[in-house]
């Protein structure tokens, strides 16, 4: 009597892990097969293309009859021996230096002035987004015209220079850096789609440090410095950072630029637009491949550096 | 003193605001002008009547009709699809329990950090060995299954946030995983799954950049945005230039209605997105 209510005991006591793990089995089909869908679309569509990406890129691969390993050769290629490289880095690394910069201090400056709160401010925060809901494609078209250069027809742009007697200026169509300098001045009519995660920063930070300030009759200038910019860090952190990937791999010359994009004397010719052009005008897959890699790289390499050194930014707890 | 400062203000949140507006109003000019008064050779801003019959030609000897029927065909699959397919994987991460999990949320979010322009070319490889390039597949095959990590990455965030007991009290009346994905959890998470189905409308409508890799036939059906890419190219650009702004014109008011009208969604949405990082 004794030994079998005991194995009984036992037999349960094996048992009810036992059952727990085929629940837990059980239930791990259910989320297996709801995630299987998500797993076949990263397998096949972010997975093997990244594989394949670093294996062409040690290929000389023209998609229909060239497949020759190269080793390190296109690498090689990239760094010394394709003349047009030094025009791209160029284009690139100062794009980004005045692009990066213009579009954060400018939209967190159209920001503060969005967050005032003054009746009919929201109408106006919808009307500054409104020219970045225009698709690029449509904003090329239209900014073509507006800096058109061009003695017997100008552009809008032109127009306005020529009214106020000054010389006109050739915007996208410059050969020189004038050509990049009119990317950025086109860009300051999308701000308004930065302006929206400033102010959700903004909201977030606690009325109190702004009530306490105001008791210690701190003035407008003084709570600015104290507690909205140093609040605003992580945020600038994080823009600063997607900034950077997205002006880096920026090909959106394409819809304005002449030559395909690649401006006047490859005046705008950029990485992004390189990649692009490598691969799908001239179909040398492997070497766009090995682009690519190298730009995967340089973002890594500056996004750590970024983050080495990003004492100035505060973390509130 | 208050007064003065109220003006001051107004003036220049108008000021600003016209200026930011004034591409938008070229555009919205230029595809209402007649052919004669776009083709002078100064280039007016103001049209000199409101020819709304350049819309109607646009989209018939213009030849932005068909593309733009493949437009709403595209965009109303991801419509459909992207809050789908994030809310299925978004499910199981917040509301199953599975071995391997944890896992699979860190893989998934691991996808996030490559920069897109790495598969660019393996894809292209891959449409174009299973014929499906000059077709329309690519454009919205990869969102079916998986419409990024930050996409699912909310939707997650936001299936945690909702209250448990109305899926529990489903789960003791036998309700199976998939009625309590969709029938109980999904309309609890409508904010984020409108958001999720609109920015993905926008981003389709406006996309000539994934059309332009994967089309190389003139046979091969096309969206409007890449009409527009394509055919600043070709002839109609030079003798009926306000067929293109009137067509620009139709490209841009969609996705600006949309934004109008799901503003809250989508500001709300972009907020997150932006904080959460």
């Amino acid at each position: 009597m004794m030994t079998r209510a005991k194995t009984g005991a036992a037999a349960a006591v094996v048992r009810a892990p036992r059952g727990r793990l085929k629940k837990r089995l059980k239930a791990s089909v259910t989320g297996w097969l709801f995630i299987l869908p998500m797993t076949f679309g990263i397998c096949v569509f972010t997975l093997l293309p990244i594989i394949q990406s670093l294996y062409y890129s040690f290929f000389d691969y023209n998609l229909v009859s060239r497949f020759d390993f190269v080793g390190f050769g296109n690498y090689a290629d990239i760094f010394s021996g394709d003349p047009e490289m030094g025009k791209v880095i160029v284009n690139t690394l100062l794009f980004a230096l005045v692009n990066i910069p213009v579009t954060l201090v400018g939209s967190y400056l159209l920001a503060l002035l969005l967050n005032v709160n003054v009746k009919g401010i929201k109408v106006f925060r919808v009307l500054y987004y409104l020219p970045c809901t225009m698709p690029a494609i449509v904003s090329g078209i239209v900014w073509s015209y507006i800096m058109r250069y061009n003695v017997e027809t100008p552009g809008l742009f032109n127009q306005f220079l020529a009214a106020l007697g000054l010389p006109m200026s050739h915007f996208f169509y410059a050969d020189n850096f004038g050509a990049v300098a009119s990317i950025v001045l086109m860009n300051l009519w999308s701000l308004g789609g930065g302006t929206i995660i400033w102010l959700a920063q903004f909201k977030n930070i606690p009325k109190q440090l702004y009530e306490a300030a105001e008791i210690d009759g701190a003035s407008a200038m003084r709570r600015f410095f104290s507690i909205t910019l140093p609040m605003s860090t992580p945020m600038i952190f994080y823009n600063l950072i997607t900034n950077f990937i997205v002006t880096l791999q920026f090909n959106g010359t394409l819809t304005f630029a002449p030559n395909n994009g690649l401006g006047n004397g490859q005046a705008t010719y950029m990485f992004g637009l390189k990649i692009y052009h490598e691969a799908f005008r001239r179909s040398n897959m492997g070497y766009a491949c090995a682009l690519a890699w190298v730009l995967v790289v340089i973002v890594g390499l500056v996004t750590v550096l970024l983050f080495k050194t990003n004492k100035w930014v505060q973390y509130d707890n | 003193m208050r007064l003065v400062f109220h003006i001051v203000l107004y003036f220049f949140l108008v000021l600003i605001a016209v200026i930011l507006l004034f591409p938008y109003g070229f555009m919205i000019n230029r595809g209402l002008m007649s052919n004669s008064w776009i083709l002078d050779s100064y280039m007016h801003y103001w049209t000199d009547g409101l020819n709304f019959s350049n819309y109607v030609q646009a989209f018939s000897d213009g030849g932005y009709g068909t593309p733009l029927v493949y437009s709403v065909i595209v965009c109303a699959i991801v419509f459909v699809s992207v809050p789908l397919s994030s809310m299925i994987a978004a499910y199981a991460f917040a509301k199953l329990e599975w071995i391997g999990r944890n896992f699979m949320f860190a893989f998934m979010m691991l996808t996030a950090l490559l920069p897109g322009i790495v598969t660019q070319v393996p894809l292209y490889v891959l449409y174009n060995n299973l014929g499906m390039t000059n077709t329309l597949l690519p454009l919205f095959l990869p969102g079916i299954f998986f419409a990024g990590a930050m996409n699912v990455f909310l939707t997650r965030q936001f299936l945690m946030s909702v209250p448990r007991e109305m899926e529990e009290s489903a789960k003791l009346d036998g309700a199976n995983a998939l009625v309590r994905c969709f029938v109980i959890a999904a309309p609890m998470c409508a904010p984020i799954l409108i958001y999720l189905g609109v920015s993905a409308f926008i981003a389709s409508w406006g996309d000539y950049l994934t059309p332009s890799m994967y089309n190389n036939s003139v046979d091969a059906p096309y969206t409007l945005a890449y009409a527009l890419y394509d055919m600043t190219g070709r002839e109609t650009n030079s003798t009926h230039p306000e067929w293109i702004f009137a067509a620009a014109t139709i490209t841009s008011l969609v996705p600006t209605i949309l934004f109008t009208v799901f503003q809250k969604y989508l500001i709300e949405g972009i907020q997150t997105a932006g904080l959460s990082s």
